[in-house]
């Protein structure tokens, strides 16, 4: 008979024995150290690849809120910016106010200044011409005069009045 | 061929133990090895790969490093294999068919070392893992439906309903010609079941016996050519390719063939190929 057809149930049964207990080793130190650590793996990569999307995703939230806030500040500078604006022109306007009053006043009371000195001018030029007329009627009454005189001494009086009278408004 | 004469005139490559054999046959220990010669390879084959579970899987890390980067993709080809067979649920097969298919694969790859023999080439060894596969998808479907329902559903699935519409005086008959035919069916299912790992025992065992006797006449052959030629030729290596390639799906076909039993014997939904097959 061919090796191949010689039964023999002994060795049938040794070698599903020996089989059996090469499976109980393997899975002891093959498969089940090796599938525990596939399936760890496939975890970790899994937690981190739901990690890096979430991470992405809290990246876009956040961008989009300081999109956001950025837009809203914007807005608000701008309007502060409008507003400061606003009142500075209204402060400028008040201080041209102000100014333009404060012009009108100084220009009245110089006005008014001028006009007392001018008006004291003219007194203090009245008393000196009176006291110069004084003088002069007395020169005439104490000297006999002639006709030329007279219109010599009347012209000299009044060519000294003439040159009195800017020292005395100045 | 020294060992032509011992296999009823079949060539077979010489193999170590056939050599030891040879040389001194009234040994006992030789004679030991002798008769168990299919065993002792399987074993060989057996102790090898448990080396090599033990030297570089014991203790696997997250970043795989030499010889378990080659196990993981080996393990997780192996997985996905099964799970794409049996469903999610086959994860917990994966290391009965894995080592099936390792032991099977090596075991036939064997007759490519000198000094070797595929041990698979005898129906002794390949019964032996039929036989294993036959307890295991046996024990599979007692886990999964329980003692009684697994007997139920091997007597036939029977309904005793019947037995009220029959005369008083006719249901004991009954009973027992319906208990009668629920042991047969039970035996016929059992042996039914039995057949399917045997017929592929016996595929696996032919091939890889004719992949055998193929490679020792075509070494025959070049050794006859060498007396002539005074150089011998390695007509062997020709169909060293085919052999590679016939080994692996020897043990492929063995494999899937085990995955789609169990497969069967899980409940409806549970396994992938299961409704396919009902």
């Amino acid at each position: 008979m061919p090796p191949i057809l010689q039964l023999d149930l002994q060795q049938i049964l040794s070698q599903a024995i020996s089989f059996a207990l090469l499976v109980v080793v393997l899975r002891k130190f093959a498969w089940g150290p090796l599938l525990g650590i596939l399936d760890q793996r496939r975890a970790r990569i899994e937690a981190d690849l739901r990690q890096a999307a979430e991470s992405k995703e809290a990246l876009g939230r956040l961008q989009h809120e300081l999109s956001t806030r950025l837009a809203k500040i914007d807005e608000e500078t701008r309007n502060k910016i409008q507003q400061a604006l606003l009142e500075a022109k209204r402060v400028s306007l008040e201080m041209q106010e102000q100014a333009r009053v404060q012009a009108r006043a100084i220009l009245a009371k110089s006005q008014e200044t001028v006009e007392q000195e001018l008006a004291q001018a003219k007194a203090m030029l009245r008393d000196q011409i009176a006291e110069m007329t004084v003088q002069a009627v007395e020169r005439v009454l104490q000297q006999k005069l002639d006709q030329p005189s007279d219109d010599k001494l009347i012209s000299g009086i009044l060519d000294e009045l003439e040159r009195q009278a800017p020292r005395q408004a100045g | 061929m020294s060992a032509e004469a011992a296999h009823g005139g079949i060539p077979e490559i010489p193999n170590f133990i056939t050599v030891l054999y040879n040389w001194q046959q009234e040994h006992p220990l030789v004679q030991f090895l002798h008769r168990w010669e299919n065993v002792v390879f399987a074993a060989i084959v057996a102790v090898a790969l448990a080396l090599v579970a033990w030297r570089y899987a014991r203790h696997p890390v997250m970043i795989p490093r030499g010889a378990q980067n080659l196990l993981e993709v080996l393990v997780e080809g192996i997985d996905n294999f099964v799970r794409s067979i049996i469903g999610p649920t086959g994860r917990a097969h994966t290391p009965f068919i894995g080592t099936l298919f390792l032991y099977i694969w090596l075991m036939n790859l064997s007759s490519l070392l000198p000094g070797m023999k595929p041990a698979t080439s005898s129906l002794n060894t390949t019964i032996g893992l039929a036989l294993a596969v036959f307890c295991y998808v046996q024990y599979t479907r007692v886990r999964t439906l329980g003692i009684g329902a697994y007997i139920h559903h091997l007597a036939g699935s029977p309904h005793f309903d019947d037995l009220k519409s029959a005369p008083v005086w006719m249901r004991p008959v009954l009973l027992v010609i319906k208990l009668f035919v629920m042991a047969l069916l039970f035996v016929l299912e059992l042996v039914g079941e039995f057949v399917k790992p045997i017929s592929l025992s016996l595929r696996l065992a032919f091939n890889i016996f004719a992949e055998d006797v193929l490679l020792a006449v075509l070494l025959g052959l070049g050794l006859s050519a060498g007396m002539l030629l005074h150089f011998p030729l390695p007509f062997q290596f020709f169909v060293v390719p085919l052999v590679l390639i016939f080994s692996t799906v020897q043990a492929l076909v063995f494999s899937l063939l085990s995955s789609v039993y169990i497969a069967l014997m899980l409940p409806h939904g549970e396994g992938a190929a299961h409704g396919e097959h009902h």
